[in-house]
């Protein structure tokens, strides 16, 4: 039993295993498809050895559905990463190419680009995603992939150097420090327990003096001795010699500090909500529960040069494809792609046309990744990205929202 | 066979060291609660060294340790006159720290000892074990050893903290390395924004935030003295336990 409780001990601290799923799946349905629509995500490469860097890049769009019930980005946000732990260190991120170090806020119906730089740090095989840390709310994950690293965690460092010049590993950086002064007052605290376990015995005896003295009216401060007293002042002494010494070290030792930061980072007010040559109003959703088919009815405007096509619709980061008008196979086998998951009736959309046009999102990715649970949501609005394509290789990318309607039967 | 002598003479020895044994385990369930306690209450400023902030961190755990360690020294001074319940409890409580850092967020979670070192509390300890023998007067320990444990929590663990404290140039913008090292170790469900650490604000006296928070702490740490050793003296009582 102790050998097996050792064995898996050893395998749950030592063993890599691989980072799995963040628990995505387990928000509601319909908050998932509603809050950021990620989109255009990269994630690679999808092998690198120690010390190497991952690149994650691509665009987000903020619902303009945004349940007002979920606290919303625009109070605070934190463009995050999950890699199963530190596995990765990350090296840099940005929206709309400002740098994202720190918290910042967004504007709902607003589209961000975004880019995160990772260095592989620990051997294994990992699944990287984009995730939206949001104030109050909590993370929201975008498209993951697997990495694997190879190599050895001892080749990996990571050093930096600070403004003066002084060049540190943040492995390890100030460990012997840290050690030692813990080590100085584990000393002194032991000593100090020392001085007094070392009378034997110890509890007994003065319990019962402490208890004769406070009988006889009075109290058992007789125990403490004249020799205890000094050498209680010696251990004040030593002990705030000792203090203001370190201090002062310290002081010799980092001359020039500043605090924590915590500044948040502005991304411009003024930037514009994406424009559509294509309007797009929803009639009717349902999703047909036996078949796990969403259907939509919509009514498309054209206001642009070229004739459209619905490529793709993306909700809770799946992405369903019209097979017909594009091609795109998943990349690995957590990759959330129905590569011929959209049928569409009544598609191609001429120039300045107004037309009525049937969407069918159908997969099993409906059930396996618990969007089918939209049903048992105190709310059934359900929203995603709609892509358009022109014939002449255009997109058009148009969020549409509407009350989903289950069919039972 | 042990013989009848040798018998006695272990038994003798079991007679005289059989405290040492409750002492270890009376002061290693207290610690154990300390760190249960500190964990689910106000653990990430305790380890984290990007929560280490002027504000908070010499505040709010200085003051919320202080509880277990007064409340022991209570039963400790007034059944025994031993004025060793606060080091006794932070002394195991640091050493405990160490073990679950170093198991839970090093080995485990994968983080740097640099990132998730413990706080120093041990001197803090030991000058208000030292104050209530010196002074053996509760309200006097109150108002001089409790008040250097919230005093001086900051230039305590200042020679291990300054380091973290220097400014880097990363990506044009200044931070701390401390800063960097939060930044760079993915916490993927604890973002930048969720520390409770200082914040510009227009109550700031200037630039002495750290000793306005020491002072206060302090205040605070003798208040939560006063308040602990009473209920430490309050559950120490003999009427709580029966004779069969």
């Amino acid at each position: 039993m102790l050998i097996r409780a050792a064995a898996l001990l050893f395998l749950l601290v030592f063993v890599p295993l691989e980072g799995l799923a963040h628990g995505e799946r387990a928000m509601q349905a319909t908050t998932r498809m509603r809050t950021i629509n990620w989109y255009d995500v990269k994630i690679g490469p999808p092998t690198v050895a120690i010390g190497e860097v991952v690149k994650i890049k691509g665009r987000l769009r903020v619902s303009s559905y945004w349940p007002e019930q979920i606290p919303s980005v625009e109070d605070r946000v934190f463009l995050n990463v999950s890699t199963g732990g530190p596995n990765f260190v990350r090296v840099s991120s940005n929206i709309d190419g400002i740098s994202a170090v720190q918290s910042t806020s967004l504007e709902q119906g607003k589209d961000y680009s975004f880019a995160i730089e990772l260095k592989a740090r620990k051997p294994g095989r990992f699944h990287v995603h984009p995730v939206l840390n949001v104030k109050d709310a909590g993370t929201l994950a975008g498209p993951g992939r697997w990495v694997e690293v190879s190599g050895s965690f001892d080749d990996f460092e990571n050093k930096v150097e600070t403004m003066f010049g002084r060049e540190v590993d943040l492995e390890r950086f100030n460990l012997g420090t840290i050690a030692a002064w813990h080590l100085i007052w584990i000393v002194i605290g032991g000593a100090w327990l020392f001085y007094w376990l070392r009378q034997r015995p110890l509890l007994v005896p003065r319990l019962r003096a402490v208890t004769e003295a406070e009988n006889k009216g009075g109290d058992g401060d007789d125990l403490i001795t004249d020799g205890d007293v000094k050498v209680a002042v010696g251990f004040i002494t030593v002990t705030l010699l000792i203090i203001v010494a370190g201090f002062m070290w310290g002081e010799r030792a980092a001359p020039v500090t500043i605090p924590l930061r915590t500044s948040k980072i502005s991304i411009p007010a003024d930037k514009p909500y994406p424009v559509s040559k294509v309007n797009v109003q929803v009639e009717k959703a349902t999703y047909r529960i036996p078949g796990r088919s969403f259907r939509m009815e919509l009514l498309v405007m054209n206001n642009g040069p070229a004739t459209l096509y619905v490529g793709e619709f993306m909700t809770a980061n799946i992405r369903f494809i019209n097979p017909a008008v594009r091609t795109v196979t998943p990349l690995d086998e957590h990759d959330l792609i129905a590569s011929a998951g959209l049928r569409v009736v009544n598609d191609g959309i001429a120039p300045g046309e107004t037309k009525s046009v049937e969407v069918f999102a159908e997969d099993a990715l409906w059930e396996t990744q618990r969007l089918t649970r939209m049903i048992n949501d105190p709310d059934s609005v359900i929203a995603g990205l709609l892509f358009f394509y022109g014939d002449d290789g255009s997109r058009e990318i148009v969020e549409v929202a509407g009350s989903l309607i289950p069919v039972f039967e | 066979m042990a013989t009848v002598a040798e018998r006695s003479r272990i038994t003798e020895y079991l007679e005289s060291n059989v405290d040492l044994a409750l002492f270890a385990v009376i002061l290693f369930a207290v610690a154990g609660a300390t760190v249960f306690v500190m964990s689910v209450t106000i653990g990430d400023w305790e380890f984290w060294v990007d929560w280490k902030d002027r504000r908070f961190w010499p505040l709010l755990p200085v003051a919320a340790l202080l509880v277990f360690p007064a409340g022991l020294a209570a039963a400790f001074w007034s059944r025994f006159r031993l004025p060793i319940g606060c080091t006794g409890v932070v002394l195991l409580y640091t050493i405990m720290r160490w073990f679950s850092v170093y198991l839970n967020f090093h080995l485990f979670a994968g983080y740097p000892m640099s990132f998730v070192w413990p706080s120093i509390f041990i001197p803090l300890a030991i000058l208000i074990d030292c104050s209530l023998l010196i002074t053996r007067s509760v309200f006097l320990t109150g108002l001089s050893g409790a008040f250097l444990w919230g005093l001086l929590v900051y230039p305590v663990n200042w020679p291990l903290l300054a380091a973290f404290h220097e400014p880097i140039n990363y990506n044009g913008e200044m931070l701390t390395t401390a800063d960097l090292l939060g930044y760079e170790y993915i916490r993927t469900g604890l973002p930048e924004y969720i520390r409770l650490v200082e914040r510009s604000v227009l109550r700031t006296f200037g630039d002495a935030v750290t000793p306005l928070t020491a002072v206060f702490a302090g205040f605070v740490c003798t208040l939560v003295f006063y308040v602990s050793w009473a209920f430490g003296s309050i559950l120490n009582r003999q009427t709580w336990i029966t004779k069969a």
